[in-house]
């Protein structure tokens, strides 16, 4: 069953105290590879004994790399997610590392049966090692390969239809990709399990020269928050999380956006 | 009884204040404190400053501040190490001195520098108009006096606290006084601060900067990931 999560925020040390102190902070997001289970940040031991729910977000897993899985980096996001007594975790529909190389991003998979067949393979064995449901993210990219055979959608539902995994729906990264490569939001948000998505990434971006570049550190985009609320119409998440990892504003600013996020969910919860 | 300098002008601003009652290193802080308040700085519990991006209004040393983290988060040591030696406080040094504050030393004296009481300091300064134009217990003051462990948010105060201790080496300094007779002829009844500060990036000296010294150093480390999309 996915816990109902509310409006929360990504956790990041700059941060911390102003997000202990930020009113309507239902949960918070912290990143699996900047935390070491057994030295829990004081902040988000504060957080936890409050009561505040911690998801756990994991950026390297590589769950999409044709090659196994590499344990360690698994068995560290289980560890987080016990100690922070995380309802559940994620990572991307992606891959950052092959061949003993680092790439330093999340770049697509191929959206293949034969990718998929491997992503299958690899979600199910971080699966079974991890204490807690695993959601998966789409992630934004600059380019897509090509041949696909299947739309993101279709690539996601079947991931969900095989593994039973849950998913974390970006709804900067589904803009970006819209407006970068030409991807079709209505058709996505149609197309997805509903019932299996968990919570809503939203972030800052901006764009220049006819890209969008989701920054994770400018303000909150006029079209990402109507896109925002037509997931929430026809997604109906648990939660909605808002990604600032850089460039932070005030307190005021920061608190100010989350506020924007809950007046969208709290339109549409209304209507 | 040799006469002492005659201290006179303006009051002294809060960050000239700290200036004279603990040396450099304190007139920053004061400075980081200010801008905390304000909100245009924010710390970690870890003791990481990052700008908030809110630059108005800003005194000269504030200003430094600012520009020392730029769009980074930076230990409150390094900050502090950083901008202790630059201009701003330099004109600081500068203005407590056209006050009668902090004299060059001249010649040299066995006998050991004695401090005055921080009462016995205070009284001097307001006796001579000097001291800051704030009611008192005001944030900045009590900053300036006591250094961060009196800012009034103590969760803010243990971040601003719990930077410097975990930098490696820290920041310390010390502060020569004169005391009656104690220094050279004409430095008499009055208690004056000789205030200087040095560090591994290079000296700095007011005053005389007899009997003082500070140094820092710092680590700072932070996260990775992937970059994108997350």
């Amino acid at each position: 069953m996915i816990p109902e999560l509310g409006i929360g925020i990504g956790w990041r040390s700059a941060i911390d105290l102003t997000i202990e102190r930020m009113a309507g902070v239902d949960f918070v997001e912290v990143t699996a590879e900047h935390i070491d289970p057994a030295a829990v940040p004081a902040s988000l031991r504060v957080l936890r004994e409050r009561g505040v729910p911690a998801v756990v977000h994991a950026v390297t897993l590589s769950l999409g790399s044709a090659e196994p899985l590499d344990r360690a980096r698994i068995a560290h996001l289980a560890a987080v997610a016990t100690a922070l007594d995380a309802p559940l975790v994620s990572d991307h529909v992606a891959f950052t590392h092959a061949g003993g190389l680092d790439t330093g991003h999340l770049l697509p998979v191929p959206r293949t049966r034969a990718a998929l067949d491997v992503l299958v393979t690899n979600v199910r064995e971080a699966q079974a090692e991890l204490p807690v449901p695993l959601a998966l993210e789409n992630i934004a990219c600059l380019l897509q390969w090509s041949d696909a055979e299947l739309t993101e959608a279709q690539f996601l539902s079947e991931l969900v239809g095989r593994t039973g995994c849950l998913l974390l729906i970006d709804v900067a990264n589904l803009h970006a990709n819209a407006r970068n490569t030409g991807t079709d939001p209505a058709e996505f948000l149609a197309t997805v399990p509903a019932e299996q998505v968990a919570y809503l990434h939203v972030a800052g971006g901006v764009e220049h020269d006819g890209i969008y570049h989701d920054t994770h550190a400018h303000p909150i985009a006029p079209p990402v928050l109507e896109l925002l609320g037509r997931a929430c119409e026809q997604l109906r998440p648990r939660g909605l999380l808002l990604e600032w990892d850089d460039r932070y504003g005030t307190d005021a600013e920061i608190a100010a956006e989350v506020a924007v996020i809950r007046r969208v969910r709290d339109l549409v919860q209304t209507t | 009884m040799a006469r002492g300098p005659r201290l006179t002008g303006k009051p002294l601003n809060p960050e000239e204040y700290g200036f004279v009652m603990s040396g450099p290193v304190r007139a920053v802080e004061v400075a980081i404190a200010a801008l905390l308040e304000r909100g245009a700085l924010r710390i970690s519990r870890e003791g990481e400053l990052s700008a908030t991006g809110q630059p108005h209004g800003l005194s000269r040393l504030e200003a430094e501040v600012v520009e020392a983290l730029g769009t980074s988060s930076r230990p409150v040591p390094k900050v502090i190490r950083t901008v202790s030696d630059g201009a701003a406080v330099r004109a600081i040094a500068v203005a407590v001195q056209e006050r009668g504050l902090g004299r060059r030393r001249r010649g040299f004296s066995l006998r050991r520098p004695v401090p005055p009481s921080r009462s016995m300091l205070e009284d001097r300064l307001a006796g001579a108009g000097l001291m800051p134009l704030m009611a008192v217990g005001a944030m900045p003051l009590v900053v300036a006096a006591d250094g961060f462990g009196a800012y009034p948010d103590e969760e803010v105060a243990g971040a601003l606290l719990a930077g410097k201790a975990s930098a490696v080496g820290g920041v310390s300094c010390s502060y020569a006084w004169s005391d009656a007779g104690a220094g050279p002829a004409g430095y008499g009844p009055d208690h004056v601060p000789y205030v200087g500060c040095s560090s591994t990036g290079g000296g700095f000296g007011v005053g005389g900067g007899g009997g003082s010294s500070c140094g820092s150093s710092s680590g700072c480390g932070g996260g990775g990931g992937c970059g994108g999309g997350s």
